[in-house]
């Protein structure tokens, strides 16, 4: 790998799209020593992208990956590829592994192996509280110094509020974003889809938009109060989206992530698909009205989209709708999800996987002169019928049967091929 | 459409004639109509042991029991369609043990019908004895099963359909498939 | 022999009311009052389904709907295997569709099944090529318990079209009252539910259903009066207050009953709790139409069976 990092590409011919610049036009595109520059020099290799787009990489703030202790759903190498087949040049990895990622000499084990993958950059959220309990602090500062990218409880919800502004508070000086899952714990128990009229007529038991609503305020109200950066993630509802566009106009730092499926599938789908399991999720899936209001916040800069990647195994979700785990895989599904309920907007597409999530991590995700070279290779063109996951170990794809736009055809990361179609 | 070739079999008078004839051969045979019952199966042997009734009841003043059996959940041929036969009504107002029983049916043909009104008949009693009346006798049969009172015999190819109408403009009609089909 | 025929085409399972047309549903009903002759006979059997294996699955606790299955199978000369949570591996970890594989495996016509989990039928009815009966599946249906309850109202109101039924109790958590509500809009009855918030919350009205809080408002309009079990120890945090008060507000006694009409029906899905959520003097007043509930129920469940159990390669003429 350290002699891939010295070659040097000359990708030409396609549309490079760059957010961050403003810039958005066919032109070559010169890659040497893991870093765009001027000119590639004459032993370049020559990538003919001709009719393809190129987006700065896309990053994922809070996937799954089991590694340690859920080895059986994906592993740091199976994750980092699966992420690089999606598109994504960097993934953190969120706490919710056995035992927990809430101790600085894990996370600092952790990163030494994920040094190792081949496909996107891994990076791990450390968690907020010991064991994601919600009760105690975790060791924050040794994680952020052992390179953490955010801070996280990862699916869980802190239901203490008390704790959560110590958190908070606690997190604010080490500049770190803090990734919340907005949720009021005591409404969600044995919920399983969306509550509303679906969830009524097909005898499933409901998750209230007042819980996602309940949490999304709770954080506002303490980010105000604490300062800290706060970073929503999986939001669903179009209450939700309304609160931290209040916020956002009101200078908090506050951004938010809606997985890619929930701009295209809704609660209806479930009923549609007689209890497929791999639509029970968390978010759940919420009606056509949160959908409009999720795809209005993504178009106006208010949300980002995430994966949403929770995968998961045949063992976990061949059960009962209501005792199947939640989540849904997503990395290798995401951009032709997010390029669809886009209406094929690259531009957007871009600004909502790869520029805003970047710049929660504080990085820029830009295509200009002396950038680290990470970015993507699409074909805006191309029909992908989504089938179960190729890359990542999850079975569980909610989007499988569906026929998207656009495909991924090349990801690189600082120089380095992680994945690859267009190469001999 | 591909036409049906028909020929008139029996008139609507040539068939109350016939049952007229039946009537009489069962008094002769069987005695005054309190000494049997007709059971008819649904849905045509039932509207033939109405008629039977009535013209016993023409004849000799009294009037026989009248029940019927709708053989449905007794036939063997349940599994071989898309379709489930509707259950019709089976209403018997007498003790079938030990009853003589005149079983009556439209068109007599593999016998198969016959066997199902027995094995149903057989769950509601033991009765004295059976004899099968029948208006059509049209052959092919498939078990060992005849008639003791036939109104007409009447020689089919086994593709062909024998229609009864015992309507006012009724009668019995022989239709038969369309060539070359079978 | 005539040729009379389904008037709907065939169906491989019953899983829930909800879809069901109305000429389906009074095909179903049709037939169960026809089939009803034969639990009156001497020979309570009919061979209709000699040689055909019905399984009856129930993960959830219940006597007396697995009994009415495995009776109406009985009466149709299926044979009968039962297969209850508490003896299988289920509780060893193997999941129900690892479970499924084995019963599979059998080869049966039929699987009955109660489950917890709302969907668990369709998810057996997908995956395999048997036909399913819900027998109750979480708080989802109970097409079952709704096509009995819709039977013996027609005995007695004669059509459904027009009548009124007032379903009384936990509505949000309960199958057989969604099943009904399902059943009964389809037939052209109006709905009405009562009940605590917690229980008939203002949301029902998405069923098709109007909501009131107090039984009197629903009892003056009302051809029939349906009582649900209260099963206080199912329910969930704060859910109930304490019994008396249920009873008190929504149980139904004989002065309650007064004001109803003269030839109301009083229906309950049983096990009754006396003295909740009626008084014994309603439960076995002569307006009570419990114990043909009971009865119907074996007609309807003999009258599916007949119904759906499917084709094989059988020997074809008739006549």
């Amino acid at each position: 790998m350290a002699t891939a990092v010295e070659q040097a590409f000359r990708i030409c011919g396609a549309r490079v799209i760059c957010p961050f610049s403003g810039r958005d036009e066919v032109r070559d595109l010169h890659v040497r020593g893991g870093v765009l520059c001027a000119d590639a020099g004459p032993d370049a290799c020559v990538i003919d992208a001709d009719g393809l787009a190129i987006l700065p990489g896309f990053v994922d703030l809070s996937a799954h990956l089991g590694d340690p202790g859920y080895l059986w759903r994906e592993t740091l190498v199976t994750g980092s590829r699966a992420g690089a087949a999606g598109g994504f040049t960097t993934v953190v990895a969120s706490p919710d592994t056995d035992p927990v990622i809430d101790r600085g000499p894990l996370l600092a084990n952790l990163e030494q192996r994920a040094a190792a993958v081949s496909g996107a950059r891994v990076r791990f959220a450390g968690a907020l509280t010991e064991r994601l309990a919600g009760m105690e602090l975790a060791e924050i500062g040794c994680m952020v110094d052992a390179g953490a990218a955010a801070i996280s409880d990862g699916g869980r919800a802190v239901g203490d509020a008390l704790v959560l502004r110590r958190a908070l508070e606690y997190a604010q000086p080490f500049g770190v974003p803090v990734i919340l899952r907005p949720a009021e714990p005591e409404l969600e128990k044995d919920g399983v889809v969306h509550e509303g009229p679906v969830a009524l007529r097909i005898g499933l038991r409901g998750l209230p938009s007042a819980s996602e609503e309940m949490g999304t305020g709770r954080a506002v109200a303490l980010a105000r109060l604490t300062r800290a950066r706060v970073h929503l993630h999986g939001i669903s509802t179009a209450q939700a989206v309304r609160q931290v566009r209040v916020a956002q106009e009101q200078g908090l730092d506050v951004s938010c992530g809606i997985p890619a499926r929930n701009l295209i599938l809704v609660d209806e789908d479930v009923a549609r698909s007689q209890y497929d399991t791999s639509l029970r999720l968390l978010p759940p899936l919420r009606t056509g009205t949160d959908r409009e209001a999720l795809l209005q916040a993504v178009r106006d800069g208010v949300a980002m989209v995430t994966a949403g990647h929770v995968p998961l195994s045949r063992v976990e979700k061949e059960h009962e709708f209501e005792r199947s785990a939640p989540g849904g895989a997503g990395l290798e599904s995401a951009f032709a999800a997010t390029l669809t309920a886009l209406d094929g907007d690259l531009a957007l597409v871009a600004e909502a996987l790869s520029t805003r999530p970047a710049s929660v991590l504080g990085e820029r995700a830009a295509l200009s002169e002396g950038c680290r070279a990470d970015l993507v290779l699409v074909d805006p063109l191309a029909e992908t019928c989504i089938g179960a996951p190729q890359f990542s170990m999850g079975v569980n794809e909610p989007l499988s049967g569906r026929t998207l736009r656009g495909a991924v055809k090349a990801t690189m990361v600082a120089g380095r091929w992680a994945f690859n179609t267009l190469l001999p | 459409m591909e036409t049906v070739r028909s020929s008139e079999v029996l008139t609507a008078d040539e068939l109350q004639r016939a049952i007229r004839r039946l009537a009489l051969e069962l008094v002769e045979r069987l005695g005054t109509p309190d000494q049997f019952v007709l059971v008819g199966i649904v849905t045509g042997g039932e509207i033939l042991a109405g008629q039977l009734a009535d013209a016993l009841e023409a004849l000799e003043g009294t009037r026989p029991v009248v029940g019927h059996v709708d053989i449905t959940l007794y036939r063997d041929d349940l599994y071989t369609g898309l379709e489930k036969p509707v259950l019709g009504e089976t209403a018997l107002p007498f003790p079938v043990s030990g009853a003589g029983i005149v079983l009556v049916d439209d068109v007599l043909f593999t016998g198969r019908t016959v066997r199902a009104a027995f094995d149903e008949l057989w769950d509601y009693g033991r009765p004295a004895w059976i004899k099968l009346l029948v208006l059509v006798d049209r052959g092919h049969r498939e078990l060992p099963i005849a008639a003791d009172f036939v109104g007409r015999h009447v020689s089919t190819e086994r593709s062909d359909r024998v229609v009864v109408d015992f309507g006012a403009n009724g009668g019995v009609a022989l239709q038969q498939a369309p060539e070359g089909r079978t | 022999m005539s040729d009379s025929t389904a008037r709907v085409a065939r169906r491989k399972d019953m899983l829930g009311l909800r879809g069901v047309s109305r000429e389906e549903i009074t095909q179903i009903l049709d037939t169960a009052a026809q089939i009803r002759r034969v639990n009156r006979r001497r020979v309570k059997k009919v061979p209709t389904l000699r040689g055909r294996t019905v399984v009856s699955a129930f993960f959830e606790n219940s006597t007396r709907t697995r009994m009415s299955f495995d009776l109406a199978a009985k009466r149709l000369s299926a044979d009968v295997l039962g297969f209850s949570a508490g003896s299988s591996s289920t509780k060893k970890g193997e999941t129900l569709m690892d479970t499924a594989r084995n019963i599979d495996a059998w080869r049966p016509d039929c699987l009955i099944i109660r489950h917890p989990s709302a969907g668990a039928p369709h998810m057996l009815a997908k995956a395999f090529d048997w036909s399913v009966i819900n027998a109750g599946d979480g708080i989802h249906e109970h097409p079952t318990q709704a096509l009995l309850d819709m039977l013996t109202m027609r005995d007695h109101l004669g059509t459904l079209e027009g009548r009124t039924v007032a379903i009384v109790g936990d509505v949000l958590h309960s199958r057989v009252a969604r099943s009904n509500i399902f059943g009964l809009t389809t037939m052209g009855a109006k709905v009405v539910v009562a009940g605590p918030g917690t229980m008939c919350p203002p949301t029902l009205e998405a069923l098709g259903v109007e909501v009131r809080h107090r039984i009197d408002e629903v009892l003056e309009d009302a051809h029939v009066v349906m009582m649900l079990r209260v099963q206080r120890e199912r329910l969930g945090k704060a859910v109930m207050t304490e019994v008396a008060e249920y009873a008190r507000l929504y149980g139904l006694d004989l002065d309650r009953l007064q004001r109803a009409r003269p030839d109301v029906l009083v229906m309950h899905p049983g096990p009754i709790n006396r003295g909740v959520e009626m008084t014994p003097d309603v439960a076995d007043g002569e307006r009570s139409v419990v114990l043909e509930q009971v009865s119907n129920g074996l007609a309807v469940r003999m009258a599916l069976l007949y119904l759906l159990l499917g084709e094989d390669g059988g020997d074809g003429d008739r006549g």
